[in-house]
């Protein structure tokens, strides 16, 4: 692919010096992923934790200057269309006064993990998230290629040059530490050919160092993870290899070796396209200040955050810079520009380093039909920026492809939360049929236990207590069988939800209702098995004479044998015709066989007890 | 006969076949497939139809052509499609591969080439015969991938749909026309 | 010759007209033998709330009675419009719109227990359909906000009314690009260049 004519060769930063913003009045911090410690009117010094890691992504906010905390709540955000999210108002008092903050003496000791935790608690941002991305530490993989990309991510950006060029030693140190923890078998740093100057302050360092120097030639989105470890990562690497970018390396040297936390960056502020300054400004600082210190008024420029392709507009100049701020274009603020229909020309299909056809991915993106947009392959797309930068008819292409990937990850997420959902809720009802089954054996067995010991109190070797105990046998399995009708009652407002709230509540009354009348069955039915225990003992000289005690109850157990098994076939036939209609005949028939099969139960269990 | 009417005619034919098709989801996406069925199909009634001509020629000579011509081609379409009405007939009639339309398109496509001109020669009308197939092919998949296109311009709403389509059939048309004339 | 070269040529087309006739026969039967059963493709486009304003009791029955033919399939507010057109999609049939007495739909929220005023009763575990509610008898409630559908259902039994329903958190990934606007020229008549 030719190098796109609209991109102007990489400028290094030369010989112009990294300045430094003075102080500014105010400093709006981020507090995405973040919770505040802190409260509104506190003084804080430089370097306090102002805000902890609420979560994996998070990262934690540490003052950038000593001063008070002004607000927290809802700020302007520099993102696009300028999201009201969390932040925080930091006036600084001047003083400069900062908390020492002890480093990490022992630190070759730190596990992955331990050094990602820290590296979270320091503030320090990689690509998403801590730069050391928690679900990959706490994997503790072997890991087979480290890459620190100082690639510059888009064209004429130069902050990771500007870095380089100023601290090549301590991105050296830094290197040489991610190394000494992660035991990467390769780690490599990757810059593009047109960095000169940092390519000539690291030669210096490389000679015996853990890493190499990999020098890309590939233009412009060179600089993406994917692309970069698509060049340097042999096949066998590629599946586990991470790729860091060069700051959040330099802010991990300073935070583990010098406990520093994160809190100031490296910004390109680019003018036209020639001029350029970099300069190392405190996190949250306006824009505006960034802008005065180039010798720049933000009155009659349009912001642009982030580079010429991939950036956005700002509203305003007092929105507070983050960790992905590297750059901040200025331009002379112009008529919005129109889009026209498609022309077919082919520039953007062109200058696609994806090699996909953008012209019909925006059709099919705009009218957001998703699937044929990832038929014609919108995961391929690295978002670089390049279509939207040629298109004549001035088509949102970068927008569009954002926002319907954006689009598809949630598609995504939402099938895997419903396929949670569904796992738990056949779980959940797997486990209510198991426990009523489990409670229902429980009652039955408890039943037959009291009434074979009230017959064996009664009398040792009565043959008639037999009938009357097999009658309290069915007695407590209706109580059982009411027990569990209730209980299903209970569950119907999960199952049958769609009443509203006062019905609900009737429902519950109702439910509590049946819990009790079942109690009641249940205790009447126990004192009917006592009274027929003593009644059974008032027979019992009686019947004693009885030459063959056996034959009765055998007969009864044969009768409730067959009852039982006459009932599990009804149940079965009720179940076979499942029509919503029968519900009702359903669950008779249900509790009709499982007081049936209880019966039998307990009389087969009777047969053992006499048998003994 | 000649060229000049030939081309158009075939155009015409596509658009025809065109315009059976249903237009539902199914049928978007074997469009194409059902494009090149067709002209498979017809490309067989063709070489099927001449091939017989040849035969039927060569044992009685002296038979009218144009009587002959026409119930040879009306046979092997007919062949043709009960042959497909036993193999595979529902992936037949998914692809519109009906037997009224392969009569038709056998006896238009097809009766034309015996009275072109420049079909004197056995090899000359075999070719003719590969050529219009051909033709008729690309004309067809040109007619199923035109309404994807048309959607994308901008047209003003009454002739969205079948007006546009018939338009770019007449322009087909015309130019087809155009290039016949010149041939023969 | 020619004759020959005309009979190659015809086995040649109707060799070809046979592959594209098995190419497109694949096409149209997905071997709807291996597919699972029409009420489990059904629930795997259902959204999973398990919320019952579709009048059934869960998303697999609502998917049983779609899959008999005994409901419409517009009755699902939480799964959307983009719902009931992959529903149409699957079932072969037209879009229908919501119902106009159809529940409104909202945005994804997630059920939150105020703790201090929860006297442990336990209902709204009996109520919650995918066990999002940790508890005990007589001990504070909570919800597990990654596993609570945001169905409702826990609101209604609640004795004390503290649970109350909270806009889903964000994350770093739920943050959207806006969509992308294409400025209008306005073009005045008169002021035809
Ligand atoms: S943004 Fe995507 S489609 Fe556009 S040029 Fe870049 S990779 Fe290609
Ligand atoms: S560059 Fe723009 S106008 Fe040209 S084909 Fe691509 S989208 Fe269409
Ligand atoms: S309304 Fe939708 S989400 Fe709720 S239970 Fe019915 S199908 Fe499931
Ligand atoms: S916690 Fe409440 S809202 Fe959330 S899933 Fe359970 S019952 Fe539904």
């Amino acid at each position: 692919m030719s190098r796109p004519s609209i991109l102007p060769a990489h400028t290094d930063p030369g010989s112009q010096p990294l300045l430094t913003t003075p102080l500014p009045a105010q400093l709006r911090l981020w507090l995405q992923g973040a919770s505040c410690c802190v409260e509104v009117g506190q003084r804080v010094l430089k370097h306090q934790l102002l805000a902890e890691a609420d979560s994996e992504f998070g990262v934690a906010v540490h003052a950038p200057t000593s001063g008070h905390i002004r607000a927290i709540g809802p700020l302007p955000q520099a993102l696009p269309d300028a999201p009201l999210l969390d932040g925080l108002q930091l006036q600084p008092d001047g003083l400069d006064e900062a908390l020492s903050l002890p480093a990490e003496s022992n630190w070759p000791a730190l596990s992955a993990l331990a050094l990602a935790m820290r590296l979270q608690d320091m503030g320090v941002m990689g690509q998403h998230g801590p730069l050391l991305p928690l679900a990959w530490a706490a994997k503790a993989s072997p890991l087979a290629l480290l890459i620190i990309n100082a690639v510059e991510n888009e064209p004429f950006l130069q902050a990771d040059s500007m870095l380089l060029c100023e601290q090549a030693a301590a991105v050296a140190e830094a290197m040489a530490m991610l190394g000494r923890i992660l035991q990467p078998a390769r780690l490599v740093l990757a810059i593009q050919q047109e960095q000169g100057a940092a390519i000539n302050a690291l030669r210096s360092l490389a000679a015996d160092q853990c890493w190499q120097l990999e020098v890309i030639q590939a233009p412009y989105p060179a600089g993406d993870e994917a692309q970069l470890l698509r060049a340097l990562a042999r096949p066998e690497e590629s599946g586990n290899s991470l790729c860091l970018p060069v700051a959040g390396v330099h802010a991990a040297g300073r935070a583990i070796l010098h406990g520093e936390p994160c809190i100031s960056r490296i910004v390109t502020v680019s003018t036209a396209l020639k001029q350029s300054h970099n300069m190392r400004a405190l996190l949250g600082s306006p824009v505006a200040d960034l802008l005065t210190c180039a010798g720049l008024s933000s009155q009659q420029h349009a912001l642009v955050h982030g580079g010429g392709l991939r950036g956005f507009a700002l509203p305003d100049a007092t929105i507070g810079i983050h960790q992905h701020s590297h750059c901040l274009l200025v331009r002379p603020r112009q008529p919005a520009l129109t889009a026209q229909p498609c022309i077919r020309c082919g520039d953007c299909a062109s200058i696609c380093p994806s090699q996909l056809q953008p012209q019909e991915l925006y059709w099919h993106c705009s009218r957001q039909e998703l699937a044929q947009a990832q038929h014609w392959r919108l995961a391929d797309c690295s978002q670089c920026g390049l279509c939207s930068a040629v298109c004549p008819s001035q088509l949102p292409l970068l927008d569009s492809f954002r926002l319907a990937s954006q689009q598809l990850l949630l598609a995504e997420q939402q099938q895997c939360a419903a396929d949670a959902a569904r796992q738990r809720h056949r779980f959940r009802q797997f486990r209510l049929e198991r426990d009523k089954q489990e409670k229902a054996q429980r009652l039955a067995e408890r039943a037959a236990q009291q009434a074979a010991k009230l017959a064996q109190q009664a009398a040792e070797p009565t043959s008639h207590a037999e009938p009357t105990a097999t009658a309290a046998d069915k007695q407590a399995a209706i109580a059982a069988a009411m027990a569990r009708a209730a209980e299903r009652q209970q569950q119907r407002p999960a199952v049958a939800p769609s009443v509203n709230s006062s019905e609900r509540e009737a429902a519950i009354a109702a439910n509590r209702q049946a819990a009790i009348e079942a109690a009641m069955a249940r205790a009447a039915a126990r004192k009917a098995a006592q009274e027929a225990a003593k009644a059974a003992a008032a027979d019992a000289p009686a019947m004693a004479k009885d030459e063959d005690q056996n034959k009765p109850g055998l007969n009864q157990q044969q009768q409730a044998l067959i009852q039982a098994a006459m009932h599990r076939a009804n149940a079965q036939k009720a179940a076979a015709s499942s029509s919503p209609a029968s519900l009702d005949q359903d669950k008779k028939a249900l509790i009709a066989a499982a007081m049936a099969r209880a019966a039998a139960r307990k009389a087969a269990g009777d047969e053992t007890e006499q048998d003994k | 006969m000649n060229f000049g009417l030939y081309l158009p005619l075939l155009a015409g034919l596509a658009f025809c076949n065109h315009c059976r098709r249903p237009a539902d989801g199914q049928a978007d996406a074997l469009a194409l497939p059902a494009a090149i069925a067709m002209g498979l199909a017809t490309a067989i009634m063709l070489l099927l139809g001449g091939g017989l001509l040849t035969l039927a020629d060569s044992a009685r000579p002296g038979l009218p052509l144009p009587l002959v011509a026409s119930v040879l081609q009306a046979a092997s379409a007919l062949l043709l499609a009960g042959t497909l009405q036993r193999l595979a007939a529902g992936t037949a009639a998914a692809l519109g591969l009906h037997w009224p339309l392969l009569l038709l398109n056998s006896l238009l496509a097809g009766l034309p080439l015996y009275f072109l001109p420049s079909a004197s020669s056995a090899a000359a009308s075999l070719c003719a015969a590969l050529l219009s197939a051909a033709l008729f092919t690309l004309l067809l998949a040109q007619f199923a991938t035109l309404p994807h296109r048309l959607q994308r311009c901008a047209l003003p709403a009454r002739l969205q749909g079948r007006p546009a389509l018939l338009l770019c059939a007449l322009i087909i048309a015309l130019a087809l026309h155009g290039l016949g004339a010149r041939l023969s | 010759m020619t004759l020959v070269l005309r009979l190659l040529l015809l086995l040649l087309a109707i060799w070809l007209l046979g592959k594209v006739l098995r190419s497109s026969a694949q096409k149209l039967r997905p071997a709807t033998s291996t597919l699972p059963p029409l009420a489990e493709r059904i629930d795997a486009i259902l959204p999973q709330t398990q919320c019952g304003q579709c009048g059934h009791a869960g998303c697999l029955p609502y998917a049983q009675a779609l899959a008999r033919g005994e409901d419409s399939i517009n009755r699902c507010p939480p799964g959307g419009e983009d719902g009931i057109r992959k529903l149409a999609a699957l079932l072969h049939t037209d879009y229908l719109p919501f119902a106009a007495d159809a529940p409104p739909q909202k945005p994804k929220a997630v059920a939150l227990i105020d703790e201090a005023t929860c006297i442990g009763c336990t209902l709204c575990i009996q109520a919650c359909p995918v066990d999002a509610i940790l508890g005990s008898a007589k001990q504070m409630h909570t919800v597990l906000a990654d596993e609570c559908t945001g169905c409702e259902l826990c609101l209604a039994p609640c004795p004390v009314d503290c649970i109350s329903m909270r806009p889903a958190t964000s994350q770093p990934a739920d943050w959207r690009w806006g969509y992308p606007v294409i400025a209008i020229k306005a073009v005045k008549p008169g002021s035809s260049s």
